[in-house]
């Protein structure tokens, strides 16, 4: 034994080691989203046609609840079906009487699709799945609620109604009447036990050719903000319309070996990846060296810039994709990629705009000496003169620099898209909204967005999608 | 009022120094003192992913060299500059793109740190805080990555001579080392050697 010939004062070590070694360790990971037990009544449930979610999008009036959502909600879903084409999530809902049910789905029965409700109170969200019960005679929805400044989370549980709007549904026909969502909430992975009711208020702010963009960061929510995914991964993409999101911004490296990769920092570090070996520039590793040693936060791996792309394309129905180039050198592989999805996208008959995004002055003069202007479809944050010297369709201008209306204007006037970035907090969100009356905004809080453009939000002049 | 609660072994660890400290004699002078320390150390719960691990090895080597100074004060200041191997393994990483992946990885840091030292009786107690670089070499496809990172952390030890004479002592000691911003832990034990090259 090592410590047999030490003198006995040395005995205490042995004890002061132990103590050293309970206060020692890594940090943990965040917290997740709840589920129900044994999968809830969702397990047992029939799946709802993709066509009836589009019936949930618009406001409704929170009655019992309040205290936790307010009193006004702003209702988005999609409806992404299994091996079919395009979803119902983009298109006008009505829920009202009279209303169309939503289109824009093929009809092919799909449990894929969520409703979502957004709240200015608590900056809360709620993320449900529909599921038809009692051979179509209701709906339930179930999934978990969240605020998005905290960790607050818990389950939720709703039914529609009244029951011939829920049978109607369930059939893939629009309802009668307007819909009510009767049912609980709950605390962490408590069964849902506060009451929660909702009653339809009005449609979504939509018309032909006038789009308003919530436009969510880094994929769909910072690694931070621990909605489920962490930032820029394949799984916060396919979340990001649920969080209320039509279109995402992702950040754009490359690898030593010259593969465009997904990830924001400069370095890898324990901020954002786990792997005892992933820590340093980003670009002194090759892909090689990625794929061995790196996870995302959460666990997931790192995407390639193609593989985001392509889950974009043809796993969500979102409608933009913002390539926020991180390094001069990868523009032109980024705007190859984008180039390519975009006609893959085409032919699909599926409407995705891939945009380069040039927010730095090198990347910029990277995109006009490769000589992609008029190839490909490009954002700037520089100025607006930049816009008509790349001819970019869109500009992306900090939210610092105000909300400009001459130049939204102008720039409107001209078929461009004006997005500012990026907008978390709800005075600022509102400001811009009124004043500005931009085409999209960037942000971390897409539900927030989507919340107050139902609420005070004007849609933009008619402009041609980016 | 019941009495403060204290944990057992707190209690055993005062119990055993009780004689250490009343034998203690305070320093009458001062002193630059350097110590070096050699010994081994490894990490606290690394995470790595030892599922597809074929080969690891937690922890090796543990160098340090201390310049402390003591005075007739309780608390003496010191920099320590530190090198400790803190893990190494070959991994054989199943990915969609490349097929299956063997890195050959190793990962080591180099430290600066400071703060203050209280010696009691035989032993001394010290923390401090400090640039933690953590180097990174891995070697994948035939390509050999080095890259390092820099964080901020944290330094304790809890050391004593075992063999003392004016100017020279040995020692034992055991340290823990917390690289915060990394959620690194690291603990080690060495033998120190400590001489007084300045004394007034």
């Amino acid at each position: 034994m090592l410590l047999e010939p030490m003198r006995p004062e040395l005995r205490p070590w042995l004890v002061i080691l132990a103590l050293v070694a309970t206060t020692c360790g890594p940090t943990g990971a965040g917290s997740r989203h709840p589920t129900f037990p044994d999968g809830g009544l969702l397990a047992g449930a029939a799946p709802v046609p993709a066509a009836s979610f589009g019936a949930f999008r618009g406001t409704w009036t929170v009655g019992p609840g309040a205290d936790a959502f307010g009193d006004v909600v702003a209702a988005g879903s999609t409806a992404s079906t299994t091996g079919g084409a395009g979803g119902a999530g983009g298109a006008g809902g009505a829920g009202g009487a009279g209303g169309t049910g939503g289109a824009g789905g093929t009809g092919t029965a799909s449990t894929a699709g969520t409703v979502s409700l957004f709240a200015a109170r608590n900056e809360a969200y709620v993320v449900l799945r529909a599921g038809c019960l009692a051979g179509g005679t209701e709906l339930v929805l179930e999934g978990y609620w969240r605020y998005a400044a905290s960790s607050d989370t818990g389950l939720v549980r709703l039914f529609v109604g009244p029951p011939d709007a829920a049978r109607a549904l369930c059939e893939g026909s629009a309802p009668a009447t307007a819909l009510s969502l009767d049912g609980a909430y709950g605390e962490g992975a408590d069964l849902p036990d506060a009451p929660l009711a909702l009653a339809y208020r009005s449609p979504p702010k939509e018309e032909p050719g006038r789009t308003f963009h919530v436009v969510a960061h880094r994929g769909g929510c910072r690694t931070s903000d621990d909605c489920g995914a962490s930032e820029n991964s394949l799984e916060v993409l396919r979340l990001a319309e649920s969080l209320g999101a039509d279109a995402v911004e992702v950040d754009v490296r490359l690898t030593a070996d010259g593969v465009p990769i997904l990830y924001h920092d400069d370095d890898f570090s324990s901020r954002l990846v786990v792997g005892e070996y992933c820590r340093g520039p980003v670009e002194a590793f090759t892909f090689a060296h990625v794929r061995a040693l790196c996870r995302l936060r959460f666990g997931e791996e790192i995407p390639t810039l193609e593989a985001a792309m392509r889950t974009m394309v043809e796993e969500t129905t979102l409608r933009g994709l913002w390539l926020d180039v991180k390094r001069a050198a990868a523009v032109a592989p980024a705007a190859e990629l984008a180039r390519k999805y975009m006609d893959l996208a085409a032919a699909a008959g599926r409407h995705a705009s891939i945009v380069t995004g040039l927010g730095e002055r090198d990347v910029f003069d990277a995109y006009v000496g490769a000589g992609l202007v008029g190839s490909a479809r490009c954002l700037t944050e520089l100025e607006p003169e930049d816009v008509h010297a790349a001819d970019c369709r869109i500009f992306a201008p900090r939210w610092t620099r105000g909300p400009m209306p001459e130049t939204v204007q102008a720039l409107q006037a001209e078929g461009r898209i004006v997005a500012f970035w990026t907008l978390d907090e709800m005075d600022f969100i509102d400001a811009f909204l009124r004043e500005a009356v931009p085409n999209a905004l960037l942000t971390n809080r897409p539900g927030l967005v989507f919340h107050r453009f139902a609420m005070l939000g004007t849609l933009p002049p008619p402009a041609p999608e980016p | 009022m019941s009495p403060p609660a204290t944990t057992p072994a707190l209690a055993a660890v005062i119990a055993l120094s009780l004689p250490a400290l009343a034998r203690a004699e305070g320093p009458s002078r001062s002193a630059l003192e350097l110590r070096a320390l050699a010994g081994y150390g490894g990490m606290v719960a690394p995470s790595v992913s030892h599922e597809h691990e074929l080969y690891a090895s937690n922890g090796g080597a543990m160098l340090s060299a201390t310049l402390l100074y003591r005075s007739t004060l309780p608390l003496s200041p010191f920099v320590e500059l530190g090198y400790a191997e803190l893990y190494a393994s070959r991994e054989r990483v199943d990915t969609a793109e490349l097929g299956a992946l063997d890195a050959e990885s190793s990962l080591a840091t180099v430290s600066f740190v400071g703060g203050p030292a209280l010696d009691l009786g035989l032993f001394r107690v010290r923390g401090g805080i400090g640039l933690y670089r953590l180097l990174v070499e891995s070697t994948v496809l035939g390509v050999t990555l080095h890259t390092a990172e820099n964080d901020l952390g944290w330094f304790a030890s809890v050391g004593g001579d075992v063999y003392r004479t004016e100017r020279f002592r040995l020692g034992l000691e055991l340290r823990a080392l917390l690289v915060s911003e990394a959620g690194t832990a690291c603990l080690g034990v060495g033998l120190t050697a400590a001489g007084d090259p300045l004394v007034w």
